[in-house]
């Protein structure tokens, strides 16, 4: 069998993909690739498999972390402005809700499945912060987002929850899935930002 | 001379591995010689995060190669060191037979000679 007809796992290439800055990517990648093609033909499948999973983790939490140490008050600048917009994009967010007389806990208006219209209108708040801060640090948007999404679900995810733990122990759950669903759409918003200014700098090297 | 201007232990092996493959210095290779010359298995992405420090400070020099099959159509970045570079590993490598000029490192190191002694 030819070493490039092995494939590796799918979900470790889309991990490497979508957390490495995309400068650096395709030679990322393609080590990766040729490494596990020699790995497959050599000790076989499963271990060239285990072995790709294992770089790309590593890969990504090394790169990620020296992503951050390189411009730390940069990071930490842009966590702070996304922690104010999304204060004031989720207050502004509900109290448009309410204005438009949308009676959202008596009736959970589902505008995306699973998610009441409140739920709804957060989670577009966060994805939306999420490209903001994104534009603001070209070149380190997951790293960023990534630290905005976990300043996030500490605030929130563990505050909140206990909260509403106090007052209405049976909607605990619901609110903590929440939470880690909002911390997601930090994460989609800049992955968007940045696959558009991928593809918007690859148009401009073409040409 | 300012702190950023010296190399670090893992950045002093990587400029070494950079050297001894010459124009075949790229990630698979220097991770290959890494773990051969010194059995220090490392991930692809340290090999990156260090050359694009090195190549921050101007000790290193990149540029893409053609895309192939074997690596799914992608490119290899080549790496090479730098004249600036060679001057760090010249610099760094004196600084060490500087400090362990004089000091029994073969036989083993007393623990006598250093002003900590063990009362016991």
């Amino acid at each position: 069998m030819e070493p490039h007809t092995f494939h590796p796992p799918v979900l470790a290439v889309w991990l490497v993909d979508f957390f490495i800055p995309e400068n650096r990517d395709e030679s990322i990648q393609g080590d990766l690739v040729e490494e596990f093609s020699n790995l497959a033909s050599t000790s076989g499948v499963s271990a060239a498999r285990r072995w790709y999973w294992r770089q790309s983790i590593y890969s990504v939490v090394h790169l990620m972390g020296t992503g951050f140490c390189a411009a730390p008050w940069l990071i930490a600048g842009a966590v702070l402005g996304g922690c104010l917009a999304l204060w004031f994009g989720l207050e502004w967010g509900d109290l448009a809700l309410f204005h438009f007389n949308v009676d959202l806990h008596a009736h959970g208006l589902r505008m995306i499945p699973l998610l009441s219209g409140i739920q709804a209108e957060r989670f577009v708040v966060m994805m939306l912060v999420g490209c903001l801060v994104a534009l603001a640090v070209k070149g380190r948007e997951m790293v960023t987002a990534i630290a905005l999404s976990l300043v996030c679900a500490a605030l929130s995810g563990l505050a909140y929850p206990a909260w509403t733990i106090v007052r209405n122990p049976e909607s605990a759950l619901p609110v903590r899935v929440f939470q880690l669903a909002a911390s997601i759409a930090i994460l989609l918003g800049a992955a968007i930002v940045r696959e558009i200014r991928f593809a918007l700098s690859r148009h401009h090297h073409i040409v | 001379m300012s702190s950023r201007d010296y190399l670090g232990e893992f950045e002093h092996i990587v400029v070494l591995a950079l050297m001894r493959l010459r124009d075949n210095a790229y990630g698979v290779t220097v991770r290959q010689e890494i773990a051969t010359r010194i059995g220090r298995d490392v991930s692809v992405g340290a090999i990156y995060a260090t050359l694009e420090r090195l190549e921050a400070k101007g000790y290193v020099t990149s540029r893409l190669g053609e895309p192939t099959a074997e690596r799914g159509g992608r490119s290899k970045r080549f790496f090479r060191v730098s004249p600036k570079g060679v001057s760090a590993v010249n610099r760094a490598r004196r600084a060490l037979l500087s400090m362990s000029e004089g000091l029994n490192l073969v036989g083993g190191y007393s623990w006598s000679h250093t002003p900590f002694t063990r009362l016991s």
